[in-house]
């Protein structure tokens, strides 16, 4: 009997990344990659291919490409990145490298702040490694490189080939992330403060009462939470965490954005001289409606776990006040503020691409109307405390078809579809989308009727 | 001292969105991104998001020894809601454009929106579009040939006979809803050519041309891109 042992894995300890042999060859794919990169603009861009590849350019060329040198030598010649981690840096460096291209004023500067990206990368790596020897760096590596594949492939279906476009799509997808992310974080703050100092005796109360009064009520509840869209799911989730019934933190979550008094008050101004009044209490009595029926369908449908993530955060129970609240408002703010971005992106893809006169100028019957204008609210994902004021311009639409517009958005969009699918999973997304339609739809007919 | 590295990347995350908002408030670029009406939430934003900040990194000190590395979820989480900061720090300076003004171009009532601004200053861009969107609007504001204006905006689109379509945005909320407005410009013969997005002071007469006001212009020049390129 052999007495050789295999060499036992010490455990924590970083696994093996590439046998010694192949890391030059690594080392050399990344750094002809990188220089690939650096260069491609003189096959695809037209200022880039009427000035050729020159000396003059070199230093410009070695700086570009010194992010991708960096890489090659930390996971190829010294072994110390692991391959799929460098696998997925290589896409994000490209993407970032080839609009900096564009940019003369980061020319500079880029370089650097890729290296230490690369660097912090390292950093990050080794420290993962040091404290788990399970991999995260394979899925981290495909998913980088999945949305790189999605932005390139994306890019060039929509002919998103030149600053304009890039511009465009920035401007529009930082104004989106600008205007919502502070709210997500008031949400998030008012989901922690509700966890931290509501007692649970306040819940139990609450989770008491029949659901015919439970899903009611929490809806109202809704008018006084001064929160949109954004805010209102980290809400409801705290709510439904805490023992609420999930068809009634559905309710308030979907009640909370129309009726709260700050998106009555907007839609009051933005209507003013026009049939405020009738815009006002049409928003409010249709999305209380929606928002109760919606909450009493999916209570009979079956909510019991309706939570996809119930809860995610590493909290410290133990600690002080103070501490718990940021721990809860971090983990909602993390959680939701991705998704967010994520919707942001979608949106501002979408109307970089598309001429909203698409959409437009035709088929602005009631009923086509409504439907027509759900589609455009869905897409703009524009936060309900301003919406009203998009509303109003679109005045070709009857006004069944604008109050369909301001009810639906708030509850379904681009950025809301991603979220409660992050937080309620896809089903729920279907099932509201279900329930939803034919209720807005009807309500705007029926109000367009008495509006006349 | 032992840190929760965790804390201190989301703490990092924190303090970047806080510092793009305060940047945002101070450097008065809040402008290229939200409206007039809603600008409030850049400061707001920035103050909540640092006092955040502030707070979260008190505790950035690692809690009974307990080390937690980040998941690649929770990673790729941080790139995704920090790619809206790579993404200005990396592409050109810019608010809405040329090409915006081609892919917002839509039938929306520019009157309605026209009368909201409260506009009790001299003729603006918005006035002219919304006299040639109206007649009652016209005649209400008293903008017709033969009126003198002085007007901003930017180069979105090149007409026939030399002339070109100056066009400016109205936003409620933020970029994602900026509407735009146009007219037609005639330039003076000797003006040269600006490039698409060029931020022009167009200085002229109003004219009746094919049933529409046309400005034809004594003076242009190019300016610098204002504050406010989304409202008055």
């Amino acid at each position: 009997m052999s007495t050789a042992a295999a060499p036992r894995r010490v455990q924590g300890a970083a696994p093996p990344a590439l046998p010694g042999g192949h890391r030059p060859l690594l080392g050399l794919a990344l750094a002809a990659v990188g220089a690939a990169v650096v260069l491609s603009p003189h096959v695809w861009a037209d200022a880039w291919e009427l000035t050729g590849v020159s000396a003059d350019y070199l230093w410009f060329y070695l700086s570009a490409w010194a992010p991708f040198a960096l890489l090659a030598l930390l996971a190829g010649w010294r072994g110390l990145l692991s391959p799929a981690l460098a696998a997925g840096l290589v896409p994000a460096l490209a993407v970032v490298t080839l609009l900096v291209q564009a940019t003369p004023s980061l020319e500079a500067v880029a370089p650097t702040v890729l290296c230490g990206a690369v660097l912090t990368a390292w950093g990050a790596d080794a420290h993962r490694r040091r404290s788990r020897p399970a991999s995260a760096s394979v899925p981290l590596a495909l998913a980088a490189a999945g949305f790189v594949v999605l932005v390139v492939v994306g890019g060039r279906l929509g002919q998103v080939d030149s600053v304009a476009e890039i511009s465009t799509f920035t401007v529009i997808f930082a104004s989106i992330a600008v205007e919502a992310l502070p709210f997500v974080l008031l949400g998030a703050l008012m989901s922690a403060l509700i966890e931290v100092f509501v007692s649970d005796r306040a819940f139990e109360r609450v989770s008491r009462l029949p659901l015919r009064l439970q899903v009611p009520g929490l809806a109202l509840c809704g008018m006084a939470m001064p929160v949109c869209e954004c805010g209102s799911v980290p809400v409801a989730r705290r709510l439904i965490l805490r023992g609420v019934h999930p068809g009634a933190g559905v309710a308030f979550m979907l009640a909370a954005p129309i009726l709260n008094p700050v998106v009555l008050f907007s839609t009051a101004v933005a209507y003013s001289g026009q049939d405020a009044v009738l815009m006002v209490a049409a928003r409010a009595g249709l999305g209380l409606v929606l928002a109760t029926t919606s909450g009493l369908l999916i209570a009979r449908l079956g909510a019991g776990k309706l939570l996809t993530r119930p809860d995610a955060g590493h909290h410290h129970h133990g600690a002080g006040r103070i501490r718990r609240v940021m721990d809860h408002l971090s983990s909602d703010f993390f959680f939701m503020g991705k998704f967010v971005v994520a919707g942001a992106a979608l949106a501002a893809a979408l109307q970089t691409m598309v001429p909203q006169d698409v959409f437009t100028g035709v088929l602005t019957t009631p009923l086509v109307g409504a439907g027509l204008l759900m589609v455009f609210a869905f897409l703009l994902s524009l936060c309900s405390e301003a919406d009203a004021f998009v509303a109003i311009s679109f005045v070709q639409f009857p006004i069944g078809a604008q109050l369909a517009f301001l009810v639906f958005g708030p509850v379904l969009d681009i950025k809301l579809s991603l979220l409660y699918a992050a937080t309620f999973g896809w089903a729920f997304v279907a099932r509201l989308a279900v329930i939803t339609i034919p209720i807005v739809l009807g309500g705007s007919m029926l109000v367009q009727a008495v509006a006349g | 001292m032992s840190l929760d590295w965790v804390r201190v990347v989301r703490g990092a995350a924190l303090i970047g969105w806080a510092a793009f908002f305060d940047w945002l408030w101070l450097s008065g670029r809040a402008g290229d991104y939200v409206g007039p009406r809603t600008s409030w939430v850049v400061p707001f934003g920035g103050i909540v998001l640092t006092i955040a900040s502030v707070l979260y990194l008190r505790s950035v000190r690692r809690a009974g020894g307990v080390s937690r590395p980040a998941s690649a979820g929770e990673l790729l989480g941080l790139v995704a809601l920090l790619a809206p900061l790579l993404l200005v720090a990396a592409a050109p300076s810019s608010s809405l454009g040329a090409l915006a003004v081609d892919r917002k171009r839509s039938t929306g009532d520019q009157v309605a929106a026209v009368n909201r601004l409260d506009n009790t200053a001299e003729l603006s861009l918005y006035d002219i579009a919304g006299a040639n969107a109206s007649t009652e609007y016209a005649r209400d504001h008293d903008v017709g040939p033969g009126v003198r204006v002085d007007v901003d905006g930017l180069v979105s689109a090149p007409l026939e006979n030399g002339s070109f379509e100056l066009s400016r945005f109205l936003a409620s909320c933020c970029a994602a809803d900026a509407m735009p407005f146009s007219i037609r410009v005639q330039p003076p013969g000797d003006a040269q050519e600006y490039e698409l997005s060029q931020w022009l002071k167009v200085a002229g007469t109003l004219e009746q041309i094919d049933g529409n006001l046309v400005l034809v212009a004594e003076r242009m020049e190019p300016i610098d891109r204002p504050s406010n390129p989304y409202g008055l």
